[in-house]
């Protein structure tokens, strides 16, 4: 949905900038500096849009090392048992939830009692597999 | 502001550049970390961008210096948010948990039930991975079997991440533990 959005904002930008073009066209002031203009614009429109998107994705989970810090700044000057943290932070909220999003995003479906990767979750596991390959890291997460 | 073809092109050359460098630094570069890998690949990136510019700017005499400097105003701010976004790239193959599973199920064709994606990655491998990460970088510390706050920056950019998801998500903002 997010995606939708962004994009269709990007969409009625592009389609702004090239009724411009059109319009400038028609009345003679066309040139190839327009159209290198627009370019610059579409790159730096589209950066912003990503960079949104890739924000709102940050936000929208929480990143379990934040929540760390903050349980552990909640606790206060006694501090935190590690035990009462791990209590807090259990398996149903790191993993499930996770899982419920690849469902909703379609990367993953289920197939009896078994979860697979769609063709769009296996281009984005084949991405990320490739480009940590690249860096020689190890899995992550 | 008439900016030549090369200008244009500048903020994506930057991004390969950048690419190329935080990945040659992090494989060759033993001693350098992730971290670091990624800001010293920004700066390269940052820099090659600048010397275009004044390459531009010594080979067009008849470009303002007024336009040279907007537009490369402009190529930083490109750059920075390309740069942005690569660098939560990087930072999602490093951490996301959804990325983890998706790399899980992508190494079983056959696909995987709960529990055996529990086995391969956990609640207390995630805690481990996390904690490790949180002391080494000083952000936490242990004494006596409990956890104390060290330095306060991971504090600080989990408050404003906290305000920021009030802001745009609203009540839903609650911490989602289900």
């Amino acid at each position: 949905m997010l995606l939708c959005i962004c994009f269709g904002t990007l969409l009625i930008i592009l389609s702004g900038l090239w009724s411009n073009l059109v319009f400038s066209s028609r009345f003679g002031s066309f040139t190839l500096t327009n159209v290198l203009e627009y370019f610059q614009i579409f790159i730096l429109t589209t950066s912003l849009i990503l960079s949104y998107i890739i924000t709102y994705s940050a936000i929208e989970a929480d990143s379990p090392s934040l929540l760390i810090v903050r349980e552990v700044a909640d606790a206060g000057p006694n501090g935190l048992k590690e035990e009462k943290l791990k209590a807090e932070l259990n398996k149903d909220f790191l993993i499930e939830p996770r899982l419920r999003d690849l469902i909703v995003d379609k990367m993953v479906y289920v197939h009896g009692d078994k979860y697979r990767l769609t063709s769009k979750g296996f281009l984005i596991a084949k991405i990320f597999v490739l480009s940590r390959k690249l860096l020689n890291a190890p899995k992550g997460g | 502001m008439c900016p030549v073809p090369i200008e244009i092109v500048t903020p994506i050359l930057g991004l390969i550049i950048n690419a190329f460098v935080h990945t040659f630094t992090f494989r060759y570069m033993k001693s350098i970390r992730l971290l670091k890998s990624v800001f010293i690949g920004f700066g390269a990136g940052l820099f090659s961008i600048v010397l275009i510019e004044i390459g531009v700017w010594y080979e067009i005499s008849d470009v303002s210096k007024i336009d040279i400097l907007f537009i490369l105003i402009t190529n930083m701010i490109t750059y920075s948010l390309l740069g942005y976004c690569y660098f939560h790239f990087i930072n999602l193959g490093e951490t996301a948990r959804r990325i983890r599973i998706l790399r899980e199920l992508y190494e079983h064709k056959e696909g995987l039930s709960t529990s055996e994606i529990l086995e391969r990655y956990n609640a207390k491998e995630i805690l481990e991975n996390r904690m490790n990460r949180l002391v080494n970088k000083g952000q936490i510390y242990l004494k006596d079997g409990r956890y104390y706050i060290g330095n306060r920056t991971m504090l600080l950019i989990a408050n404003m991440i906290y305000i920021l998801k009030r802001i745009i998500l609203g009540n839903r903002a609650q911490m989602q533990r289900n």
